[in-house]
């Protein structure tokens, strides 16, 4: 289980979070919704040790995250597989590399080995294998972020992130992107948190929502209350009204 | 502001960018000395700045070896000791030109182009995904550049050494009628163990601070493409700085009696 607890993170005299307390059990799916600047990614930071949150814990089943050396911090990333909103891919490495570069890193497979592997895992992403020699500067955002779930759970890691997943993409590659995480967290029986201000993804990838509003968790719950949670707050962000407790910046008239 | 408060300002600046830097290449010769070692990264680096930059380097020294011998027979035979071009063309190659102007075109062809890929991987977050794939950045970015700037560099050097002797040969044989066993014989007498290793040495140093100042300015660089160009341009600018002061006192441990 992945749990946080009274994170806290401050940049000057901002507070972006005032105290998170989030947890999901392996083979769940937690989405953090929440608008722009609302402290979705620096969450996602702490959790992967980008960044050290001021105060609280976070902890893998038994082991605490904050506070590790680098080098323990590097260790440890070997349990986590993440997705970044852009994918975040080597360019200098070709597809196929990318795709397999945990299994490499840890010696897991041989390169020849790997090679022959990768182009099993482009296949489960829906990828052709053909594509294994190209250079993934030259390959569209969608096939990009396949690769990125490719290379996130070829590790077969404890815990799966994803930030941003749909960002980008059009509403079909939106929704086999969704698809293909769900698949992803429940072949690999992982915990997973994803990050996102899409409804219609939040309600395929999860099974419980968070919202994090002002740096809190204002509520969660079941993906099912999602849409009918009664919050002030969660009810204005996912029907997009521009009345209620989120304040929305006046447009000029005229 | 009190103009105490703003020298104090920049010379706080100046420690902790002095600070900042020598943290930097503490961590990445580091991790050049433990495990992991991406071979691959090491190979391809070696490549980069030992092969590809051959041809850059061996036209720059050629060509001031040439405008060398020129230069000094114009100037010598004034006061008739143009005999004295081939220790000049020899020993201003090798212990200043080749590895001085192979530092200034690496910094300009290497270093600008190792901040500009690792300051593009920092801002797409590909610095990031390294880290969350259990892969320090310094053992596979920063380690394997700067090590193989450091081996790299003199062996360009040594070929500038040769390539730039030969083209003070070429001028003073074909162009200023010296004779050709005569030219060589000189060149060699006058020649001596220590002008090389000085050379080498400056050109390892060189390409220490050529490699450290690509890394280093690109993995701290921020703010998107336009980050990524001011990373660029203080790489260069940096190591060409650094180089030329390195340079003076490179010499003085050789040379100060």
């Amino acid at each position: 289980m992945l749990r946080l607890s009274g994170i806290t993170k401050s940049f000057g005299d901002h507070a972006v979070l005032r105290g998170v307390d989030l947890s999901v059990e392996q083979g769940k799916s937690l989405v953090i919704l929440g608008g722009s600047g609302s402290g979705k990614s620096v969450t996602l930071k702490c959790i992967m040790g980008f960044i050290a949150p001021d105060a609280g814990s976070i902890t893998l089943d038994e082991d605490e995250l904050t506070g590790l050396s680098g080098a323990e911090r590097t260790e440890m990333n070997r349990r986590f597989g993440m997705l970044f909103q852009h994918a975040a891919l080597l360019d200098s490495l070709p597809v196929w590399e990318n795709a397999m570069f945990a299994p490499l890193r840890f010696g897991k497979l041989s390169r020849r080995a790997a090679r022959r592997e990768a182009g099993d895992w482009l296949q489960r992403v829906g990828l052709d294998p053909a594509i294994g020699d190209e250079l993934p500067g030259g390959l569209s955002v969608g096939m990009q972020k396949r690769i990125g779930i490719a290379r996130a759970i070829a590790a077969e890691p404890e815990v799966l992130l994803f930030d941003e997943p749909t960002t980008g993409l059009d509403a079909l590659v939106g929704r086999q992107i969704d698809e293909l995480i769900r698949a992803s967290i429940d072949e690999l029986g992982a915990a997973a948190v994803t990050i996102t201000h899409d409804i219609s993804s939040a309600r395929r990838i999860g099974d419980h929502v968070a919202m994090l509003y002002e740096g809190v968790i204002a509520w969660q719950g079941p993906v099912a209350n999602l849409m009918d949670s009664g919050h002030p707050v969660l009810d204005q962000f996912v029907h997009g009204r521009l009345t209620g407790p989120i304040p929305v910046p006046a447009l000029p008239e005229d | 502001m009190n103009p105490i408060a703003a020298i104090g300002r920049v010379v706080l600046d100046l420690c902790s960018a002095i600070g900042s830097v020598a943290m930097f290449a503490a961590l990445g010769l580091s991790h050049a000395v433990r495990p992991p070692f991406f071979w691959r990264n090491y190979v391809r680096h070696f490549i980069e700045i030992g092969y590809l930059s051959l041809p850059v380097v061996a036209l720059t020294t050629l060509f001031s070896g040439m405008v060398l011998a020129l230069q000094s027979y114009s100037g010598f035979s004034r006061f008739s000791a143009e005999s004295a071009i081939a220790m000049v063309v020899v020993l201003s190659i090798t212990r200043e030109l080749a590895p001085v102007l192979a530092g200034l075109m690496v910094a300009g062809r290497i270093g600008a182009s190792m901040a500009a890929e690792i300051g593009t991987m920092r801002v797409t977050e590909q610095i990031d995904a390294l880290e969350a794939l259990s892969t320090n950045p310094y053992s596979y970015l920063v380690a394997p550049r700067i090590i193989a700037g450091l081996l790299m560099m003199p062996f360009l050097v040594l070929v500038g050494d040769i390539i730039g002797v030969m083209g003070g040969y070429i001028v003073a044989v074909s162009k200023l009628g010296f004779n050709s066993s005569t030219y060589l014989q000189q060149t060699w007498d006058v020649l001596q163990t220590e002008d090389v290793v000085s050379g080498l040495t400056k050109a390892a140093v060189y390409g220490f601070i050529v490699t450290l100042m690509g890394c280093y300015h690109g993995y701290k660089s921020t703010g998107g493409a336009q980050g990524v160009g001011r990373a660029t341009t203080q790489a260069v600018v940096s190591s060409a700085i650094l180089i030329l002061i390195a340079n003076y006192f490179v010499t003085e441990l050789f040379f100060a009696r």
